[in-house]
């Protein structure tokens, strides 16, 4: 916990990626819990510290804000969408600086890759005082039967959600229904953008340029698993 | 009457068709949504502590085309030119990188005038082929088409500038930037030169083979000096940059001449972006999956050579 403590006030975002454990009692989960916990608590008395997840990480945000499990299957591994936006996105600040043709290409244009198993239904969130409360949902998305939510930002915290996966469109080249068009890696690139304009806002700092240094992912080289995997490299720790 | 006019027309449009770069864009054909380019490698710069081998490849270049949505393959130097044509028609584009070595007589600049020699003859031929040149990439293509070095110095070794913008010209590469963007830089120091010699804008004039073959896009002075910051070919799919779109995103040393603000970062993206979207007219690829796996830079573990190394991570060949 100290360990964590002295981590989140020496960065100024955290990333929740996807994947496949538990996000009820994991290592994970537990990690994703005390971050959470101190971004809100910073958030609220003025440290603006963003929070992102992606797929997996989605879900545990919902799971960490509701404090429920309210998931439903979904017909959703493998295949690429586009966004049923809101009407939220007007105002919301993700979306903000995108350019008008790049939004409507996403909305006619299967850009997002959704590789899940599990989704967040519509119904649920709606009916789910926590989290329509704390959430704003600003994309849907349909397996045919379940509407349900692809995109969200908390109404009143610097923390966002995608179900989908913008950060393959740019660098995962293993599975065939992930796009690669130039408006799939432009929405990769303009979503990443955005987060570390977040980022940006947060002024916390290693408290020295060796710890720095020494905390980098610069340290760690992945390994190649794109033959076997669906991953092209992979970090292992 | 009829079939002689629609002959003229047809022999016209040809025309047309060949000055534009018609037959060369491929038009029809879909485009190459999985583009892999070519990054070549240099020799080994002398002190280097972090040194293995005989050469290496600055990782900012290859972060700089995989964030805009490309695989990349090390090109060795070293290589017998039948091996680098081999390479050349596997891959969808070349990118020269900046460095210090003689672009004249290096392995460096012996495989880039190979790959520059495959490129003409290649797109000549329909076979679109392009090739990014950044900063010493840039300098090493004005000397392969002069075919001397014209290079002058200037005083640019460490600091960030906006671009003069050629008026009035329509250039593919800056086509494809928002206007804002262009905006920002003309007016704000986002480009970050690195370089003690640059092409000036006088003998860049008064070289007919230069003046031919490229067309200038942007401009900037040293106090005393017009040099050509950015420039692409007439007739081929050739650009290059005497400045440093990928170290703005990728390179944190404190220098001058660095810069991290978001609007470079977009630069940074829509320069490799429009030249990956070129790339992707190229429809070349590996005979095999296994032989393309076995090129790949994922092979590769780039070094880290601390925060304070102009190159945070290189990696090393061979």
């Amino acid at each position: 916990m100290e360990e964590y403590k002295k981590l989140f006030n020496s960065i100024n975002g955290i990333l929740y990626p996807g994947g496949g454990v538990s996000i009820i009692s994991s290592g994970y989960e537990r990690a994703a819990k005390i971050f959470y916990e101190l971004a809100i608590e910073a958030n609220s008395r003025g440290d603006y510290f963003p929070v992102w997840g992606t797929c997996l990480g989605f879900e545990q945000l919902m799971y960490l804000t509701s404090e429920k499990t309210i998931l439903l299957q979904t017909n959703t591994s493998g295949m690429a969408l586009p966004l049923n936006f809101t009407n939220e996105i007007k105002d919301s600040r993700m979306f903000k600086d995108f350019p008008a043709e790049l939004i409507e290409d996403l909305a006619t244009e299967a850009l997002t890759e959704n590789s899940h198993k599990w989704s967040l239904a519509v119904l649920t969130h709606n009916s789910n005082e926590e989290l329509n409360m704390f959430y704003k949902v600003l994309s849907t998305n349909t397996d045919g039967k379940v509407e349900f939510v692809s995109t969200v930002e908390a109404y009143d915290y610097p923390i966002y959600g995608t179900q989908w996966h913008p950060e393959k469109n740019e660098f995962e080249w293993t599975r065939p229904y992930i796009p690669h068009s130039p408006s799939a890696i432009k929405t990769s690139f303009y979503l990443a953008q955005f987060f570390v304009s977040e980022a940006r806002k947060n002024f916390h700092k290693f408290e020295s340029e060796d710890e720095e240094s020494k905390a980098l992912i610069y340290n760690y080289n992945p390994v190649f698993t794109g033959p076997k995997s669906g991953f092209e490299q992979i970090y292992f720790f | 009457m009829c079939r002689s006019a629609a002959a003229v027309l047809a022999v016209l449009t040809a025309l047309l068709c060949a000055m534009r770069q018609c037959a060369a864009a491929g038009r029809n054909q879909p485009l190459n949504y999985r583009p892999i380019i070519g990054v070549l490698a240099q020799e080994n710069i002398p002190d280097d502590q972090y040194a293995h081998g005989f050469s290496y490849i600055a990782a900012s270049y290859v972060k700089f085309l995989e964030g805009a949505g490309a695989r990349v393959v090390p090109v060795r130097i070293n290589r017998t030119e039948e091996e680098y044509a081999h390479i050349f028609n596997a891959i969808n584009g070349l990118l020269l990188p900046g460095g210090d070595v003689n672009i004249q007589t290096s392995q460096y600049s012996r495989a880039a005038k190979i790959f520059y020699d495959l490129a003409l003859k290649a797109n000549d031929a329909g076979d679109y082929f392009p090739i990014w040149g950044t900063c010493q990439g840039f300098q090493q293509l004005s000397v392969l088409t002069a075919n001397k070095n014209l290079l002058t110095i200037t005083d640019t070794k460490a600091v960030a500038l906006p671009l003069t913008l050629t008026p009035a010209q329509s250039s593919r590469l800056f086509r494809s930037f928002p206007k804002d963007l262009l905006q920002s830089l003309a007016v704000e120091n986002i480009t970050g030169n690195f370089h003690k010699w640059s092409l000036s804008l006088q003998n860049y004039s008064r070289n007919a083979k230069l003046k031919r073959f490229y067309k200038v896009l942007s401009t900037n002075n040293d106090g005393k000096k017009e040099f050509i910051s950015t420039m692409e070919a007439h007739r081929y799919p050739f650009y290059a940059v005497q400045w440093h779109p990928e170290k703005t995103p990728f390179e944190w040393v404190d220098k001058p001449g660095m810069t991290h603000s978001p609007t470079a970062i977009r630069v940074s993206f829509y320069t490799s972006s429009f030249f990956i979207s070129e790339a992707m007219k190229n429809q070349h690829h590996f005979p095999s999956l296994v032989e393309e796996e076995r090129a790949l830079i994922y092979n590769f573990s780039p070094v880290f050579r601390g925060i304070n190394s102009i190159f945070i991570q290189n990696y090393y060949f061979d």
